[in-house]
């Protein structure tokens, strides 16, 4: 038996970021996780973080609470990334507080869902600054070595026609989110 | 942040690496740093 990879390309996504104030991307979800240039971003499970004794954390739910590399079945960790700019647009929840998107490579573990996917290892492959506000930033983002545009937030933030699009689509497929 | 119903883990091993090299940035000190500031001899940008 060997352990030949499923693939050799990595996987394309589509994610959102912010950017911190010293110009690096930063993952929404915590402002101490920074993407940095040359650097792959590895998925890191808040298991690592957290009190062993807080018993608490037994009642999160989505959260395996023994030790586990990232991304994990069991548990809701990983880079996150959606299957297509149309996906990340589709869920409101995905984009608050966004302030550049773009695409992203994936590789290492990874589990694709209906919408995207959890990974392991991540990289931007291109990186679209929010035209106006996010022009200051441009400059700088150019660090990671991969193309930096500007788009308008109407052309990538959460679009109700899509979200619309994605419900009929569940609906008529009978499956849930 | 969820992706729906999910698919079994795949392994995805890339033959050409996805991390570019890093661009050289200037910090914006250096950005906006004067031309008479320049040492002697330095080109200009």
């Amino acid at each position: 038996m060997t352990n030949a990879p499923d693939a050799v390309e990595p996987i394309v996504g589509w994610r959102y970021w912010r950017v911190a104030d010293d110009g690096r991307l930063a993952s929404l979800g915590g402002a101490r996780d920074r993407w940095l240039p040359g650097q792959p971003f590895r998925a890191r499970c808040r298991h690592a973080r957290i009190d062993p004794f807080d018993e608490r954390w037994r009642l999160v739910d989505g959260f395996a609470w023994s030790p586990h590399g990232a991304p994990d079945e069991r548990c809701s960790c990983g880079v996150y990334a959606a299957r297509s700019l149309a996906a990340l647009r589709s869920r409101y929840l995905f984009g608050l507080r966004f302030m550049a998107v773009g695409e992203v490579s994936l590789w290492g573990k990874v589990i694709p869902g209906r919408l995207g996917y959890r990974a392991e290892l991540g990289y931007p492959r291109s990186i679209y600054v929010i035209r106006g506000p996010g022009e200051r930033h441009r400059a700088g983002l150019g660090a990671y070595g991969v193309p930096v545009e500007a788009m308008a937030r109407a052309e990538v933030a959460f679009s109700p026609r899509l979200a619309l699009a994605d419900l009929v689509r569940r609906v008529e497929l009978g499956v849930g989110a | 942040m969820r992706i729906g119903k999910e698919a079994p883990a795949i392994v995805v091993e890339p033959v050409v690496e996805p991390v570019p090299e890093p661009q050289e940035q200037p910090s914006p000190a250096e950005r906006e740093r004067p031309a008479e500031e320049r040492p002697a001899g330095t080109p200009a940008p």
